[in-house]
């Protein structure tokens, strides 16, 4: 059952931290009123009657999820300069990034 | 088209690398007005240009696609070759490998002329939401050419390439085909392996081509149609001769109005031109007949819960860590995420990523994600019936002709443009877009309409000769854009 939802500050700012996208003040309060007003239109969706449905019945079987062998897959060579390249901060051929462990 | 210039080339009536310098001169002299191309290969275009010349002049066979230039969306990628997907957080991300499409392309011999502008990440229907500026509707500036493939339509409409590729999410390669006056397929689901495709919502993203015609349309699926062991959603189903459209009539053929599709919200001049080219259809031959689509009015709520829950997860990879543009200022690791997210998205994406986190958040999952997947089961089946009773249906793809750049910056008035696209993206139909005819602006410039005809699953052979035979009966695709 989808409700009449309030996207308060709270509200985003736990989205925006789980999405890991710093948000400033001007767009927390835009997007809360932005998502307000499209949660509110997804509220028709309580009138479309799903109970006959079973997800796991309705799942094509010509796409269905197939499963491999547990060895290397891949047929594709890199280059590893190639990869390398587009790393933003490298160190001796090393990905570099802010320390992991707080201080 | 291509089927011409394959001709002139065997024939020695012009020369490849001629043929592909006159692109590039088309290019060169209205990219900057069109702005529908982020990165022209010149010199890797020319080079292979100048090899099928060689293989021409000793003589050696040449396949119908070799040496005829493509276009390829930026979300697409290639080894080698700068791709943004539309995004400044890929500024300066280059390929190490080619897509599944772009190894099939090359094996066929045709040539990379460029990457071409899109909404960022396909997020978009009037390609207004690119990092890289709006791309512009080649019969009228002012006005956007359809998104999110709007650099691919743009480029085909205004003579820049022969072809393209684009992407189709919830309607991308069909908007701009209708809205610059040029034909694209979007393939069912599985039909083209999906692998090297930037993801946008992995349980609807479909790669198809954009061309002046559907034979073109047709010759570039069969080249780029097939299963691949690297994309385990794609179908091992055998690939038709898409290309051998033989049909010359609509005799037998059942064509389905879905009449939801027509009651309200369509602009009468659009309605006219698909019913004049329903008409046309049954003087061609074919059986009209009405069918119903009930959940129709579900598919856009239905879709923007489902495509932002996907590019949600999809796009939790674009990290900076291993490749992507880093924010100078992070102090720490969560910043080195959350700065540079924010500083390399654009409002839309961020605003598709935040509702796709909500909607699958502990506590909303089934109210929201859940919901949707039930509903799409039934939207999906309610084709399922519809092709009970026709084998095919004819709909509009646009309630309108092509607005004008920033005309529709609220968010839920854009979502709901794609009224005609979503539930066929969210069932996994192939869909063919195609002109019908045109339409006068206030400002008097004649802007083109079109339609698209929904196929069964794995259909596309019918839909391609049900489009062809209308095609071959009408001149709408004959027109050039003017607008430069």
């Amino acid at each position: 059952m989808i409700f009449n939802l309030i996207v308060d500050l709270k509200t985003i700012k736990k989205i925006a931290n789980l999405a890991r996208i710093e948000l400033s003040d001007e767009e927390e309060k835009l997007y809360a009123s932005q998502l307000e007003n499209v949660l509110d239109y997804f509220r028709l969706l309580n009138e479309a009657d799903t109970s006959s449905v079973n997800l796991e019945e309705s799942a094509d079987s010509a796409l269905c999820v197939k499963m491999r062998e547990d060895k290397e897959a891949m047929d594709r060579k890199f280059n590893k300069k190639m990869l390398i390249e587009n790393i933003p901060e490298t160190e001796n051929e090393f990905v570099k990034v802010k320390g992991v462990f707080k201080e | 088209m291509i089927k011409e210039l394959h001709s002139q080339l065997i024939n020695k009536e012009i020369a490849c690398a001629k043929l592909m310098w006159d692109y590039l001169d088309v290019i060169d002299k209205t990219n900057k007005e069109l702005n529908s191309f982020l990165t022209v290969c010149e010199k890797e275009a020319m080079e292979q240009a100048r090899r099928v010349d060689k293989k021409i002049e000793k003589g050696e066979a040449i396949g119908i696609l070799e040496g005829i230039p493509i276009a390829i969306k930026d979300t697409i990628i290639t080894q080698g070759v700068r791709t943004t997907a539309g995004s400044k957080i890929l500024e300066n991300y280059v390929p190490p490998y080619d897509a599944n499409v772009i190894k099939e392309l090359k094996e066929a011999g045709a040539i990379i002329i460029g990457k071409t502008n899109c909404d960022s990440f396909g997020h978009g229907g009037a390609n207004e939401n690119s990092d890289y500026g709006p791309v512009r509707n080649p019969w009228d500036l002012e006005r956007v050419p359809g998104g999110s493939s709007g650099g691919s339509a743009a480029a085909v409409a205004s003579g820049q390439a022969p072809s393209a590729l684009g992407s189709d999410t919830g309607g991308s390669l069909r908007h701009p085909a209708c809205w610059c006056g040029i034909s694209a397929l979007k393939p069912t689901y599985g039909r083209v392996s999906r692998s090297g495709l930037i993801a946008f919502a992995s349980s609807t993203d479909v790669i198809g081509p954009l061309a002046g015609n559907v034979e073109d349309a047709a010759m570039l699926l069969e080249a780029i149609a097939g299963w691949d062991k690297n994309d385990s959603s794609s179908a091992n189903i055998p690939i038709e001769k898409y290309s051998n459209l033989e049909k010359k009539d609509l005799k037998g053929v059942k064509i389905g109005i879905p009449r939801e599709y027509f009651e309200e919200g369509i602009d009468s001049s659009a309605r006219e031109l698909i019913g004049a080219a329903v008409m046309k259809m049954r003087d061609l031959g074919a059986e009209i007949v009405d069918v119903a689509l009930a959940h129709t009015k579900y598919a856009v709520a239905c879709y923007y819960i489902i495509a932002p829950s996907e590019t949600s997860a999809n796009l939790s990879r674009m990290d900076s860590i291993r490749f992507g543009s880093r924010s100078r200022d992070a102090k720490n690791l969560f910043e080195i995420y959350s700065k540079s997210r924010a500083e390399g998205f654009n409002s839309e994406t961020k605003r598709r990523i935040m509702l796709g986190t909500f909607a699958l958040s502990h506590g909303y999952y089934d109210a929201y994600y859940l919901k949707a997947q039930k509903i799409r089961a039934l939207i999906k089946k309610d084709f399922e019936e519809a092709f009970k009773e026709a084998d095919c249906l004819v709909a509009p793809i646009a309630p309108h002709i092509a607005y004008k750049i920033g005309e529709y910056a609220d968010p839920i008035k854009s979502y709901l443009e794609d009224i005609y696209l979503s539930a066929s993206s969210l069932a996994g139909i192939p869909s063919l877009a195609i002109p019908c005819g045109f339409v006068k602006s206030e400002s008097g410039k004649e802007m083109p309409m079109g339609l698209q005809i929904l196929g069964k699953w794995f259909g596309e052979k019918k839909i391609l000769e049900i489009g062809n035979v209308y095609q071959k009966n009408t001149n709408w695709r004959l027109k050039i854009a003017n607008d430069l």
